[in-house]
């Protein structure tokens, strides 16, 4: 029996849900969709004016100058327009720290306890965020969502792509292992930088016994296995490389603490926020870290000298990814982000792979998405100017060859949004 | 309006440089103020402009340093209409949090009294990035935080002082309610508000020469009297001859400026404004003008205070025929050009946003006859541009203020 307090609420409730932000996961259209006209930056090679692309299955079937166009084919004419891989980033926190509960609405960070190995994002990802509509409308197809930088380890991130209701939907790959050497007192366990790297070494070792452990159990009977851990599962899979790491590092003392922990235990690493770029480039190079740079912009004006560490380090061949690190920024001036570095002396063809192919290649996933390549998933987006420049706007994008946003199309967004923020679900 | 050296009002390091003469020759010359001259001069002698014409048209004055230009612009020097500049970061960033301050109607404070520095980094990204002149708003956001002024940037300092009071400051909204401890809405603000305007309003009319608001807000024990006294400002406030600038995010708070403005024949500046776009034709019809605040903000500054905001919002108000200007509000290293490309990208014509960051905002600034544009007879504040001013690649190569070089890049 309800009470008539409930009565009274439930009456008083919205008829009508609202909208969820992200298109829902479709089948592709059948058949083949030639792209035409516009200039295509695959982001592997140089920019083909007036290129064709094909499309199938929603996979690239052929990209090219010289491609024909199949007479049953549909076209898609983008006269004028640009068209990018489908922007990924990196590292955002989209999800677990909700947008429209900036006080409760945090399920970055478990508290709990210091060490985290065996949570997992996907647990605890709100898919009805709306700021994935607007990350989308901005022209990102992948994100990696990682969990916070409060604990030492914080989890497992997960990478999704921005369309389907639900994580199962929208999900792609498995994410980073994420640890954080944050300076002490900002942590949750006010532990200086060189505890931490003593608490994960230990970890690590501990993970490394208990795998010994294991594979001296499954080769002798006689032998018993450990008693099961998942943190030190989750640790091992890092171990054997199966699990990239992601370090949290502000600041030169943090970034060689995370590069020690991969000297030291051959860690697939990279290292996000990595604003001591500039002093460890040669380095970062040598040892093939990837850095994911961010939050940019709206932080950084345009002649920020801690712009400098990414264009240093892709100028001597490193991976350079670029992240807003939702919420800090938003995902609408990612795009944006590329033009500082570019500003700064990078290549436009470095600031592109930027935003797309190094990021993917973070997460092993380069084979899938980050570029316009035969074979790869048809993710990208049609811009109606040159992708670098702020004048520029995304007018379409594509997830495996469906139309997921366009302006003023179906799931475009509020005429106010844009910006990490909109009228819808006030 | 009354104009003196900053050396005068703030005891800055010695204003001794003198003005100079300088010529660029070559540029394509957007004088905002008529149509672009493809290959053009622009002349300063003693720091004034004295000839913006095609080369070739005047004669140019022998003796003086020319700057050849060709295939670059020349622009005027750059307005931010709303800025921190010199108040060496009192008020911090104007999403974080804000000291709380007992009482929301204090002292009406003007610059030179809120201890602007001259900070000798402070002014230098802004000069990078072109801008020449800006709004420095007054600190402490309260209900009504005093008169805001207009200052020039001569490269690393201050300059000089176009106006000490521009405007009068009124915060509205949860900029307010969040920050004071009472009145503690909306509504008892602005109710806050029609009561001090109307005891100016007899002060004025009974030729006392100052307001007692007694205690308004406080109920601290002790708290001191709020006394207002009636000056030549506060005079010019009542006839509409200082704008009121009015803090204000959300469309209704803006709409609340409006209406009290009406009842009052106030002269209302909109500034912030996210929600502005919402309620144009009010704005229109109420003869506002608009000083945009960034649209380029981190997510920590949504707040449904700002559920409106959208880089749509200078286009939209444009388009309605509502003046606006572009600003920064501030935030560290960040430009008003940057402001501009980004309108540029979501629905503002170039020649606009062009405008919204010269002449637009020097009128709105009420400095229009001294800066904003290259005329005859106004300041020799310009930029020269190695590329599209307005554009992502935007850089300037020499900025010049008064005649002097004040940055070489």
């Amino acid at each position: 029996m309800y009470s008539l307090a409930t009565l009274t609420l439930l009456a008083v409730l919205p008829q009508q849900a609202v909208e969820h932000p992200l298109p829902p996961r479709t089948e592709q259209p059948p058949g083949i969709v030639a792209v035409v006209g516009a200039t295509l930056y695959p982001a592997t090679s140089p920019p083909l004016q007036e290129g064709v692309m094909l499309v199938e299955g929603g996979r690239i079937l052929a990209i090219g100058s010289d491609v024909a166009v199949p007479a049953d084919a549909t076209v898609l004419d983008l006269t004028g327009m640009s068209v990018i891989p489908g922007i990924v980033e990196s590292h955002s926190h989209m999800g677990l720290k909700q947008l429209y509960r900036p006080e409760t609405g945090s399920d970055n960070n478990e508290l709990s306890k210091p060490i985290n190995t065996e949570v997992r994002a996907i647990d605890g990802l709100a898919t009805y965020d709306p700021a994935f509509g607007l990350a989308l409308a901005a022209g990102v197809t992948t994100m990696q969502i990682t969990t916070g930088s409060r604990s030492f380890a914080s989890g497992q991130g997960a990478v999704v792509k921005l369309r389907g209701r639900s994580v199962d939907e929208m999900w792609l790959a498995e994410g980073g292992l994420k640890f954080a050497m944050r300076i002490q007192s900002r942590n949750q366990w006010r532990t200086p930088v060189s505890e931490i790297l003593v608490m994960l070494r230990e970890r690590l070792q501990e993970a490394q016994a208990y795998q010994f452990a294991l594979e001296a159990s499954e080769a002798d009977e006689r032998a018993d296995p450990p008693k099961w851990d998942p943190q030190l599962e989750a640790l091992g899979r890092a171990l054997r490389g199966e699990l990239p790491v992601g370090v949290h590092a502000h600041g030169v003392e943090p970034m060689r603490a995370a590069i020690a922990l991969k000297d030291e235990f051959g860690l697939d690493l990279y290292i996000h926020h990595a604003d001591a770029t500039l002093e460890l480039a040669q380095e970062l190079a040598e040892k093939e870290i990837p850095i994911s740079f961010g939050p940019v912009l709206p932080g950084m004006g345009r002649d920020d000298p801690g712009l400098e560490g990414p264009v240093r380090l892709a100028a001597l061949g490193g991976s350079v990814s670029f992240h807003q690190d939702h919420p800090d920024g938003p995902q609408y001036w990612l795009r944006h982000a590329a033009a500082l570095f570019v500003r700064k002396g990078m290549s436009e063809a470095d600031a592109l792979r930027s935003l797309t192919l190094e990021p993917a290649k973070i997460f092993r996933l380069d084979d899938r998405i980050g570029s316009l390549e035969e074979g790869k998933d048809a993710d990208f987006v049609v811009l109606d100017g040159p992708p670098l420049e702020w004048e520029s706007r995304v007018r379409q994008v594509f997830i495996e060859g469906v139309r997921v946003w366009s302006v003023g199309g179906p799931t475009a967004m509020p005429p106010t949004g844009g910006d990490g923020r909109s009228g819808a679900g006030r | 309006m009354r104009v003196l050296p900053a050396v005068m009002v703030l005891g800055l390091v010695p204003w001794s440089v003198a003005a100079q003469d300088i010529v660029v020759v070559g540029a394509e010359v957007r004088s905002v103020s008529s149509a672009p001259i493809p290959d053009g001069v622009v002349v300063v002698r003693d720091g004034r402009i004295t000839a913006v014409a095609a080369r070739g048209t005047v004669a140019l004055p022998s003796g003086v340093d020319v700057i050849f230009a060709e295939g670059m612009v020349v622009t005027p020097g750059f307005i931010d209409a709303a800025t921190s500049v010199g108040r060496g970061g009192g008020r911090g960033d104007l999403f974080g949090p804000v000291d709380r301050v007992a009482d929301a109607l204090g002292e009406l404070r003007v610059p030179g009294l809120f201890g602007m520095e001259a900070a000798e980094t402070s002014a230098h990204p802004w000069v990078m990035d072109g801008v020449t002149t800006a709004y420095v708003t007054p600190p402490g956001g309260g209900l009504v935080a005093g008169f805001g002024a207009v200052v020039k940037l001569n490269g690393t300092s201050l300059g000089e002082v176009l106006s000490t009071a521009a405007a009068l400051h009124v915060t509205l909204g949860d900029d307010l309610t969040d920050t004071f401890e009472a009145p503690t809405t909306r509504q008892g603000m602005v109710a806050a508000l029609r009561q001090w305007l109307g005891e100016v309003h007899r002060a004025v009319e009974a030729g006392v020469v100052e307001v007692r608001l007694g205690r308004p807000f406080s109920e601290t024990e002790g708290a001191a009297e709020v006394v207002h006294p009636v000056t030549p400002e506060l005079r010019a406030v009542l006839t509409g001859e200082i704008p009121v600038r009015f803090r204000a995010q959300a469309p209704d708070d803006v709409l609340s400026a409006l209406r009290v403005s009406e009842e009052h024949g106030l002269r209302p500046i909109v500034e912030g404004a996210s929600g502005a776009h919402v309620v144009v034709s009010a704005l229109a019809r109420g003869g506002a003008s608009v000083v945009l605040g960034p649209a380029m903000v981190g997510s920590g500054a949504n707040r449904p205070e700002t559920f409106a905001r959208t880089p749509r919002n200078a286009g939209l108000l444009a388009a309605a025929g509502v003046p606006i200007a572009l600003s920064t509000e501030g935030a560290g290293g960040r430009s008003v050009g940057v402001e501009a490309v980004v309108a540029v990208g979501h629905g503002l014509s170039r020649i606009a946003a062009l405008g919204a960051v010269t002449l637009d905002a020097a009128r709105i600034l009420g400095v229009d006859d001294r800066v904003g544009s290259l005329e005859i007879g106004k300041d020799g504040d310009l930029v020269v541009w190695a590329n599209e001013p307005v554009g992502t690649w935007a850089e300037a190569r020499i900025v010049i203020v008064e005649g002097r070089v004040v940055y070489r890049r």
